[in-house]
């Protein structure tokens, strides 16, 4: 069972009730979450292969204060460990991304992928039944024909809602590497999956055939240097994407100029900094996570210890660097003893594009206005926050005297990390997933 | 030397971050390989740059050379020697990625490129990925002999490093496209190797070779 709190930080303010459970397996951690495009459905994904969908509560006139809470709506399981017989491979059931299409309809669809797959799950509401069938009795045994003298035609009866999922389509056998990430296109009619290796193009119809667009596998695999490890279509232009690689490199592709996408049109990278070379450099330059901004002007990627936005028009720098936990950077070795170091981060924008945010560890998570220049470190833990309380911003402290509400670096808990966050398309609502705990938080402005 | 030691560290960790990653749900992950067959890479060049500002007058040895018992012990430096040459220019992550592309079924675009791993399976050539002194045939697991026992009792040259060296082996002959069942022949032969008086020679020799696989600058 998970558990989510619902607080408010200094920005916001929390909702009342908080549910909380004691169990915690290695199934309940939460491997993705991800807003709808309205924000009134949250969906969250766990290395059990299931999917727990939030809804957001509508406005109450007589229960003003609980304007907005997000209770459970729909939960299924996605995904079921696979094994590959040919390759004596267990295939993992985590839910390593969740995508929603837009609605056009009474009914929500998302994308969920584990490893391998990508499933089209259609989630719908049922609150009426037919009754009264003619050839059926009411516990649906057929009855005897002899005992039926008349002729009736069902109805519809209002029934207990009833939240069901079903897979409308199931896009297996494309990928040989692990897939890291998907994106649903603006065209709504495709959507591209990711390997380490391959970016492959689907049509949301077509299962049995997907086209691939970028293939970076060398002639001989001894030559490997980089990998693919992520992918977004942009935003408005549907013909247009960005993969991110472990060098640090972000290319991006024009679906028009080739079939084959692998001559980017736009290759951003900034050169290293030679003085701050060490044996992990290239493990702290991969980049775990792009994302296109609202507007398709900028993009933000987030590697170990830096979030970058860039600008689309400009490929040789980055437009603004922030150090998310720069006090990292002397532990390199033990981080990477503890294979902390390959920990993959996301970042968000938030919907107008003016603040990104961003995990770290001890259950930290990062906000930085790009327009005030102004940053917080926020914790994510329920010790510390109280329905209808603010949060107060953390600090860690680098060297010397400590404060004393600071953390100190040897403190920090790296086995708490913040690596999902997802922030509302409109408003300041922000869900972050720490370990196998959501917590939702809402800006209430009085 | 405190980076030579630094670096020895850091390729003992990664060697042994490598070998569990073979056993992990989900099988091997291609980026966290390809990364830490790149700190392998980093932590080699310093080793060897600071090696080489140490001791610049080593002479080269030859790859294949007779085991000589009366060589003087080089241990417990597992890297006593320059690298030598070597024709398949293979890392141990190349041999789990090319063991990942042994069954795939992508045959439109001949991308596939034998390693020279997979080739020595088929035939036994330079770039043999085993090393000579094992047998040719695969030898079955004697009766009583555990599955993975360590060397540890039967060694006879009681230096720190044996146990490492062995293990650091271990790791290296379970990489390089050694299947379940071949792996208790190859400890074997370690263990034997080991009671055998000549064993220090031996070690160095088998270490020479883990260090030849991470292939030379």
């Amino acid at each position: 069972m998970k558990c989510f709190s619902r607080y408010l930080p200094y920005l916001f303010r929390p909702p009342s009730t908080i549910l909380s459970s004691t169990c915690h397996t290695e199934a309940d951690i939460i491997s993705t979450v991800e807003f709808n495009s309205t924000g009134e459905l949250l969906a969250t994904g766990d290395k059990g292969g299931r999917v727990v969908v939030f809804q957001r509560e509508q406005e109450s006139k007589t229960q003003p204060h609980r304007r907005g809470e997000y209770n459970v709506y729909s939960t299924f399981q996605s995904h079921e460990p696979e094994f590959d017989y040919l390759k004596s491979l267990e295939i993992e059931e985590k839910i390593n991304k969740i995508k929603w299409l837009p609605q056009q309809n009474a009914a929500y669809f998302l994308l969920s992928t584990n490893d391998k797959t990508v499933k089209l799950w259609k989630i719908s509401e049922r609150d009426k039944r037919p009754e009264g069938y003619n050839l059926k009795d009411e516990d649906g045994r057929f009855r005897d024909p002899s005992t039926i003298t008349s002729l009736r035609v069902p109805v519809l009866q209002p029934m207990d809602l009833m939240v069901e999922a079903t897979a409308r389509r199931v896009f297996s056998n494309a990928h040989t590497y692990h897939i890291n990430s998907i994106s649903v296109n603006s065209d709504l009619q495709t959507f591209i999956s990711t390997d380490d290796l391959r970016v492959n193009l689907w049509n949301l119809e077509i299962t049995d055939r997907s086209f691939n667009i970028v293939d970076i596998k060398p002639a001989n695999m001894e030559e490997l240097t980089e990998v693919i490890t992520s992918a977004e279509f942009h935003p408005q232009q549907c013909h247009t994407f960005a993969y991110s690689s472990s060098k640090g490199s972000i290319r991006l592709c024009d679906m028009r100029q080739a079939a084959l996408c692998d001559k980017h049109c736009k290759y951003f990278e900034e050169p290293e900094d030679p003085s701050t070379r060490s044996f992990f450099s290239e493990i702290i330059s991969s980049i775990s996570d792009v994302k296109f901004s609202h507007n398709g002007r900028y993009l933000m990627t987030r590697d170990y210890l830096t979030v970058k936005v860039w600008d689309l028009q400009m490929e040789n720098k980055p437009l603004e660097t922030y150090q998310v936990h720069d006090y990292l950077r002397g532990k390199l070795c033990s981080l990477y003893e503890n294979d902390c170091i390959f920990d993959k981060f996301e970042c968000v924008w938030n919907g107008s594009d003016s603040v990104i945010m961003t995990g770290s560890y001890n259950n930290f998570f990062r906000m930085f206005d790009r327009n005030t220049k102004r940053d917080v470190t926020l914790e994510a833990s329920r010790e510390n926050s109280k329905p209808r309380a603010i949060l107060k911003p953390r600090k860690v402290c680098v060297g010397g005297k400590r404060r004393k509400d600071e953390i100190s670096v040897d403190s920090l808990d790296f086995s708490k990390k913040i690596l999902h966050t997802t922030w509302h398309p409109q408003e300041n609502i922000i869900a972050v997933a720490a370990t196998n705990n959501l917590y939702i938080f809402q800006d209430k402005v009085n | 030397m405190e980076v030579n030691i630094e670096a020895r560290r850091i390729l003992a960790v990664s060697i042994s971050k490598l070998y569990a990653s073979r056993s992990q749900r989900g099988g091997l992950r291609l980026h966290r390989s390809l990364l830490l067959s790149l700190v392998m890479k980093s932590a080699r060049d310093i080793y060897h740059s600071s090696r080489e500002s140490d001791a610049p007058s080593e002479a080269q040895s030859p790859p294949e050379e007779p085991m000589d018992t009366s060589s003087s012990p080089e241990l417990p430096e597992p890297q006593p020697e320059p690298l030598s040459e070597r024709n398949s220019s293979e890392t141990a992550v190349e041999e789990s990625d090319s063991e990942e592309e042994d069954y795939e079924s992508d045959t439109a675009e001949d991308k596939e490129n034998l390693s020279p791993a997979r080739q020595s399976r088929k035939r036994r050539g330079k770039a043999s990925a085993a090393p000579d002194f094992l047998p040719n045939k695969r030898a079955r697991l004697e009766p009583g002999e555990e599955r993975y026992a360590s060397p540890v009792a039967s060694c006879r040259t009681p230096l720190s490093d044996l146990d490492s060296g062995c293990f650091v082996v271990k790791i290296i002959f379970l990489l390089l496209n050694c299947g379940p069942s071949n792996v208790h022949w190859n400890i074997q032969v370690i263990k034997k190797q080991i009671s055998e008086p000549a064993t220090s020679a031996c070690i160095a020799r088998m270490l020479r070779r883990l260090v030849s696989f991470i292939h030379p600058p």
